[in-house]
């Protein structure tokens, strides 16, 4: 569906992307995590054409994105940074501008706004001129824009950036149920580790323009982290994957916590908790 | 086309800039009817003794007057409408919606081209309904056919100034150095360029836009006050003068537009 073949961008002496090549073949939720500067945002804006490679190509269903940008963008819902709206029209006026623009009229374009509104929780602000909306409201807005018309590929540029704990929650929910169905192809963005754990069936980590990682998630989903005083038996110093100070790593292979657990215990262990363990931070920051 | 159109003409009439347009040629509307009304008895004053103006030249004279004052306002408006037009969606961010939608960016450009010459043309209705009124009032009749090719006159000096103030505007990502530049180009460049080759060499910038726009009220009388020409009388320009004034608005308008479609298209958003 979507293909990113040697896609490299510079501004001047900076180098945003290097030789970026990606495929998202498979409907589901792919997590794009990096570091301010990393060139997400700028992928995006490729992504999206708002901007145009230095060399490389996109294609979107086949589509290329910068000779038949129109016909591409059909294909796509986006939220590319945090955007602003014209502020004299209303949330409502502006899902209707962009609902006409993708070819929805009368009551399909009525029920339509209809369904974002109640998804995204918008109705108490919707007829309210969008230049009096707090940053919250924009980003929703923002995504409605991106949601209306069902587009079969959602990009979203850090969709829960500048939400309230409530609005990020929701906005968690509706991205999982999306993923869930399987039908779209949802490309998000975020600088929040779990928000990619939770959300995303793929990862990929871009550090200096670069694909540093790209893996599928769950992300080592079979390693334990036991906090506290752990005597760890000699039986078992095989599965230990790492020994800190009041910690270890551990792999639990066939998935039986309950019996490390009780082992340890048996041992004289003093656990103060016991997390599920993976990876991401460290390949973050070590990426 | 139809729907940008429809909405960035909204978006246009409620922005205080269309109400402080409209609230100012309300009151230099007001002004000019006071000053007709006064001034109708003097005008007479200004000539030598011997010469007697008729009623329709008095009428020709006051419309004269109207029009002068009319022919920069286009500038303010576009100005206020079309200046910031293209620069305003990469400063406030609302390319970031406009150019994720599946529309062509030339008819995101004409479309909200229209409306911003529609804005303008909304904004002015107070000040040509004042006038057709004050002059009825005044002399109990209008010389229509003079009067509505300077009406249309006005129209087309709107969208040939509109048009060149997107092109402008398309060179920008900043309004305020958009709104800078139209200024500096039409009152000090056109201006001064005017004034140097009407001065040194007794030549006329016909194909300036400003010079252009003089027919709005050379149509009634073939003065500029900016213009030193012998050939300038109390007569009304003639249609060959009209022809090329029209000519070069068309062609600002459309060089213009042509141009800005050009590097709007290529325009990116960093």
């Amino acid at each position: 569906m979507i293909k990113i073949s040697s896609v490299s961008k510079s501004f001047g002496q900076i180098i945003a992307l290097r030789n970026v090549t990606l495929e998202i073949n498979v409907p589901g939720l792919t997590v794009f995590l990096g570091e301010n500067g990393a060139g997400k945002t700028t992928l995006f804006k490729i992504l999206t054409g708002m901007l145009r490679p230095s060399s490389g190509k996109v294609l979107i269903n086949g589509i290329d994105i910068q000779s038949e940008t129109k016909k591409a963008l059909s294909l796509i819902g986006s939220l590319v940074e945090q955007p602003e709206f014209y502020p004299y029209l209303t949330g409502r006026e502006l899902l209707e501008f962009t609902g006409k623009t993708r070819g929805l009229i009368g009551s399909s374009l009525n029920d339509e706004i209809e369904r974002v509104c109640e998804l995204l929780e918008m109705k108490d602000y919707i007829d309210r001129k969008s230049g009096s909306y707090s940053r919250g409201m924009k980003q929703r807005l923002g995504v409605a824009v991106a949601m209306i018309g069902d587009p079969e590929v959602l990009i979203l540029d850090e969709p829960t950036f500048g939400m309230d704990p409530r609005g990020i929650i929701e906005m968690r929910k509706t991205l999982l149920k999306m993923r869930d169905e399987g039908r779209k192809y949802i490309i998000m963005s975020t600088h929040l580790l779990e928000e990619a754990r939770e959300l995303s069936s793929r990862i990929i980590i871009l550090k200096h323009g670069e694909v540093k990682l790209d893996s599928p998630n769950p992300f080592y989903s079979n390693i334990v982290k036991i906090v506290g005083d752990v005597k760890v038996p000699s039986s078992m110093e095989s599965k230990v994957v790492e020994k800190g100070k009041d910690y270890i790593l551990i792999s639990i292979d066939n998935g039986d916590t309950s019996s490390i657990i009780s082992d340890l215990i048996f041992q004289g262990s003093n656990i103060r908790y016991v997390l599920p363990y993976d990876r991401l931070e460290e390949y973050f920051i070590s990426k | 086309m139809a729907v940008i159109y429809r909405y960035y003409l909204r978006n246009y009439y409620r922005s205080k800039s269309f109400y402080l347009i409209f609230i100012l040629l309300l009151i230099v509307s007001a002004l000019m009817i006071y000053l007709s009304v006064r001034y109708l008895p003097k005008i007479q004053e200004i000539f030598p003794s011997g010469v007697s103006l008729s009623s329709p030249m008095k009428e020709r004279i006051l419309l004269y007057i109207w029009a002068y004052v009319l022919s920069d306002i286009p500038v303010f408006a576009a100005v206020f409408f079309s200046s910031p037009a293209i620069s305003s969606e990469i400063e406030n961010r609302t390319a970031f919606h406009i150019f994720s939608l599946p529309v062509d960016k030339s008819v995101l450009l004409i479309g909200k081209y229209l409306a911003s010459v529609s804005a303008s043309l909304i904004a002015m209705i107070p000040y040509f309904v004042s006038e057709v009124a004050t002059i009825y009032y005044l002399f109990s009749f209008l010389t229509a056919g003079t009067y509505l090719i300077s009406a249309g006159m006005v129209v087309m000096f709107i969208i040939s100034v509109s048009a060149f103030s997107f092109l402008i505007s398309s060179l920008f990502n900043r309004n305020l150095y958009a709104y800078i530049t139209t200024f500096i180009i039409y009152f000090v460049v056109f201006s001064s360029v005017t004034f140097v080759l009407q001065l040194l060499y007794n030549y006329d910038p016909f194909f300036l836009l400003n010079s252009a726009a003089s027919i709005i009220e050379r149509v009634f009388i073939n003065i500029s006050p900016g213009v030193f020409s012998t050939n300038l009388s109390l007569n009304a320009a003639g249609s060959s003068d009209i022809l090329r004034s029209l000519v070069v608005m068309l062609l600002y308008t459309v060089v213009s537009l042509v141009l800005s479609i050009i590097i709007f298209e290529r325009k990116e958003v960093k």
